[in-house]
């Protein structure tokens, strides 16, 4: 079942964003997954263990996201490795885009500083 | 590792043990390695204590996903018709449940208890408020009481009771008195509520006894021979239903006492609906669109939801008609104020429990269709969606679901105050003053 298209407004739940999100960069295991979105929110986000694998099972049955080759050699075996799809790449701009419009809409109301 | 680092290492590898082996198989060791990492850099006790909550409520969440993944991935494709599919769906049911024993002991708890607690009180309203006295006419049955020296209603002094009898006035006068009395049942001192009254008992209550013969007139002489009508609901619950009990001799108070019938059997009255709200999960759409995903077909799922919902609230069902007959037990051993002492029969009715029983089934499939509906209307990639736009419904249910729980709680427990309060405001009534004055 592919993701779908129809609905590029819909808000993506937060941790699905946020794996998404760290595996636009390259490809990771989850452990690094974990410690990426960590270290990209500042610590704010902390994916939990459960959170993170069930979303990863969902998001590769979603087409989001595939198993890939651990991109360095000597790299443990057991750690499987994710890569983005087409869609999950699509996913992860439409939800970017969104929050880039709502976080617009915030700094022309000047409710928070910097470039509108 | 230090000790303590070992130590909580091992409770984390035991908590994963709640996942589906599939997912422990493919994940175990890197959520352990997540873990480990969490772990060393908590150095405060309070990094601990948010570590660790944090990870109870991971597991928590996910764990009621994946309990639901698990048992789809097993559950074969619909195959055969009628009654071959029931009985698949009865043992993919049981064996969910069996695989999550927690939160089917959880459940069945909960529905216990509601049940329980409901059947119980119904009982009572019934038997205490609803139904009336024991008698054949109640409304034709007047109590009569003398003021103590205080001007409190009192009791009649057993020559007055002859003069009111002597006067004609009434079709038919009886006395009662009740008391404790201590039973000598081999040996054994058990404590039963006892009822003194007079041969003119039967009269008034317009009843017949069940076995044997009622007092007579014989019996009601002062320093007379010590007889006894044993209660219906004490002949069953204290003499296993025995009839030869009728003739022989036990020992109240030190004292001997014949048997000599079984109390009459009361009539049925009105009976009150029972109100049994019970609730079961409802899923949410995430899960079950995964299960779709994953190939189960719909209509499978949806008749795995209901099997699910079924068995617990069947089993909640029984566990809560046993509790109800447990608690009633212990208040029927209980002394309770006349009019209610020795004629008071608690078993739980017929009636009640088909009301009961049947309201568990019917909120086992209403509480399973909420979900099994939803499973034909979802996309998995809807939910990987955010609940709050998308799946709205789903959030919508579980609220819904929690909501109903505790309607059902706080409704057991509002019932339960409304009978004591009636309970006491009955006995208050007794105390009335009825504006008659006797001379």
């Amino acid at each position: 079942m592919g993701f779908r298209p129809s609905q590029p407004s819909a808000p993506l739940r937060p941790p699905v964003f946020h794996i998404l999100l760290a595996l636009s960069a390259g490809d990771l295991h989850g452990l690094g997954i974990a410690e990426e979105v960590e270290r990209a929110s500042g610590g704010s986000v902390e994916l939990g263990p459960g959170t993170l694998y069930r979303s990863l099972a969902e998001m590769t049955e979603a087409g989001l996201i595939r198993s890939a080759r651990a991109p360095e050699k000597g790299a443990d075996p057991r750690r499987k490795h994710y890569s983005l799809t087409a869609a999950g790449r699509t996913a992860v701009t439409a939800e970017a885009r969104r929050l880039q419009q709502l976080v617009g809409a915030a700094l022309a109301r000047k409710v928070i500083k910097g470039r509108a | 590792m230090t000790r303590s680092a070992r130590a909580q290492h091992r409770l984390f590898r035991l908590i994963l043990r709640v996942y589906p082996p599939w997912f422990r198989q493919a994940h175990a060791e890197e959520m352990e390695d997540l873990f480990l990492t969490r772990l060393d850099r908590a150095r405060s006790a309070r990094a601990l204590a948010t570590l660790w909550m944090r990870v109870l409520r991971d597991t928590a969440s996910t764990m009621v996903a994946f309990r639901r993944l698990a048992a789809c991935r097993q559950h074969p494709h619909a195959s055969g018709k009628g009654h071959t599919m029931f009985w698949q769906d009865l043992r993919h049911g049981l064996r969910l449940l069996a695989r999550s024993p927690l939160f089917t002991a959880g459940v069945v708890t909960l529905l216990a208890i509601g049940i329980g607690a409901n059947v119980a009180v119904f009982t009572l309203v019934d038997r205490l408020l609803i139904r009336p006295m024991p008698y054949d006419r109640p409304d034709e049955v007047v109590r009569i009481r003398q003021d103590s020296d205080a001007g409190v209603p009192s009791s009649n002094a057993f020559p007055a009771y002859r003069d009111m009898a002597a006067l004609g006035f009434f079709q038919s006068v009886m006395a009662t008195s009740s008391a404790m009395a201590t039973w000598d049942n081999n040996a054994q001192d058990t404590d039963v509520t006892v009822e003194f009254t007079t041969s003119s008992h039967l009269d008034v209550a317009g009843l017949e006894v069940l076995r044997g013969r009622w007092f007579a007139s014989e019996h009601d002489v002062i320093g007379g021979e010590q007889v006894a009508v044993v209660s219906a609901a004490a002949w069953r619950s204290r003499f296993q239903a025995d009839p030869g009990v009728i003739g022989r001799t036990i020992r109240l108070n030190g004292l001997p006492v014949t048997i000599i019938g079984i109390g009459p059997e009361r009539l049925p009255g009105s009976y009150p609906p029972v109100v049994t709200l019970l609730v079961r999960g409802i899923g949410r759409s995430g899960e079950i669109a995964i299960r779709r995903a994953m190939g189960a077909g719909s209509l499978q799922v949806a008749r795995l939801y209901l099997m699910e919902s079924v068995l617990l609230s069947v089993a909640g069902g029984a566990a809560g008609i046993v509790l109800a007959h447990l608690g009633l037990a212990a208040i029927g051993l209980a002394p309770l104020p006349s009019p209610f002492s020795a004629t008071l029969d608690l078993a739980i009715d017929g009636r009640i429990l088909f009301f009961a029983v049947g309201l568990t089934m019917a909120t086992g499939v209403l509480f399973g269709l909420a979900p099994a509906l939803r499973t034909f209307r979802t996309n998995v990639a809807d939910d990987l969606r955010d609940d709050s736009r998308t799946a709205s419904l789903g959030r919508g249910m579980l609220r819904l679901r929690n909501g109903l729980v505790v309607l059902q709680v706080a409704g057991s427990f509002l019932l339960i105050l409304v009978t004591g309060l009636q309970t006491r405001s009955l006995m208050t009534m007794q105390r009335t003053d009825p504006g008659v004055e006797a001379d």
